[in-house]
């Protein structure tokens, strides 16, 4: 109980979300990214962003209009450098989701 | 008599300024969008086009050609196009390279909303006349255009609007000045998501292509048989991935105006496949 508790605040407060359960916690965060239109959009926008120091996978959904970036473990990531990279693909950057 | 129409080499090039783009709604209609920065695009075709009288004489041709493109940057896209024609007529058949085409789009607008997206791009084409046969216009030819795209959730439309000036440097070595070309074209489409990931989706497509040529000249004066006007409209489909598109369209002339004894255009097919990295 007191783990699911310190779990469940973790959350609430905002802090990154990681991928449990794996040998070395991996952040996951989740983007608006505006522009996209079919799923040939995904491969650019991936290109582009996968190559930012830091970032292990990047998956987009034009249809939900996210993209979800896995981070290396350990590694951080710039903002301004995402929104550059988006911005590079022809997309519109939003909010930061999770 | 078969009049082999002299705007072939005309007619074959507006056939493959195709669309190039990942994001366009439609199959032979380009969008007012550039991909991103760095994305490469190769397409591929196999076309159809005939040209038959009433009682079914007349002639075939089947295009493949090849696109390139590539991301220059976010606001510019260069392509390149080159194509390979078969023609079937009267018994004989002759094939060919036709011109080479480099074209250049540039991003002029491109808004972003959680709603809509527009875009407007001008392009600019330059044909190098080294096409085999008659499947090159033996002159140096350009064109501008600009396209608009609006998407809307999964509805997209796109429209082109395209000027050819063909013979540049003026007339081919046999003297004849050949006619200039206008294209007006739109796209409509639809994306259905194949599945929850959005990974795949198919597209139905319909367009509507106008295209006129006017007749060539020799000595000043139109040369019988050259010029004309055409309206398609083309049903088709899109299976689209993040790194390939399969695309079918049938296209089906609703009205057109030839000279002299020109031959009409007949129903015909485009199949294609797009590779994307």
């Amino acid at each position: 109980m007191v783990v699911l508790a310190l779990a469940l605040s973790g959350c609430a407060s905002g802090a990154p979300h990681r991928v449990a359960g794996t040998q070395t916690d991996a952040e996951v965060r989740v983007y608006e990214v505006f522009g996209m239109d079919c799923p040939g959009c995904h491969g650019g926008l991936e290109k582009l962003v996968g190559r930012l120091p830091g970032v292990a996978r990047a998956t987009a959904n034009w249809e939900a209009q996210r993209l979800t970036i896995t981070l290396a473990p350990g590694a951080t990531l710039e903002e301004d450098a995402l929104q550059d990279a988006i911005r590079r693909a022809n997309f519109t950057p939003g909010q930061r989701l999770r | 008599m078969l009049t082999i129409h002299r705007a072939a080499p005309w007619a074959l090039a507006a056939l493959v300024l195709a669309s190039h783009g990942a994001s366009a709604a439609g199959i032979s209609v380009d969008a007012g969008l550039t991909p991103p920065e760095d994305r490469w695009i190769i397409r591929t075709q196999l076309r159809t086009m005939r040209r038959a009288d009433d009682a079914g004489s007349g002639m075939t041709t089947f295009t493949v050609p090849v696109v390139l493109v590539y991301g220059l940057r976010p606001d510019l896209t260069v392509l390149a196009r080159l194509a390979y024609a078969r023609r079937d007529a009267g018994g004989a058949s002759m094939n060919g390279f036709t011109d080479l085409r480099l074209l250049a789009k540039y991003r002029l607008l491109r808004l972003n909303t959680r709603e809509f997206t527009i875009g407007l791009a001008p392009v600019l084409s330059l044909e190098l006349p080294v096409g085999q046969a008659s499947f090159g216009s033996h002159t140096w030819d350009g064109s501008a255009g600009i396209f608009l795209s609006g998407r809307h959730g999964p509805w997209g439309v796109d429209l082109n609007l395209s000027y050819s000036v063909n013979g540049l440097g003026g007339p081919d070595p046999d003297g004849t000045d050949p006619g200039d070309q206008l294209t007006v074209d739109v796209a409509f489409a639809r994306q259905i998501s194949l599945d929850a990931d959005a990974a795949g989706a198919l597209a139905p497509v319909l367009e509507l292509s106008y295209a006129r040529t006017w007749p060539d000249k020799e000595d000043g004066a139109d040369t019988p048989g050259t010029g004309e006007g055409t309206v398609l409209l083309s049903p088709g489909f899109k299976l689209s991935f993040s790194s390939w598109f399969f695309e079918a369209l049938l296209q089906i002339p609703v009205w057109s105006e030839t000279s002299g004894t020109s031959l009409p255009r007949r129903p015909g097919v485009i199949l294609g496949i797009r590779l994307l990295h």
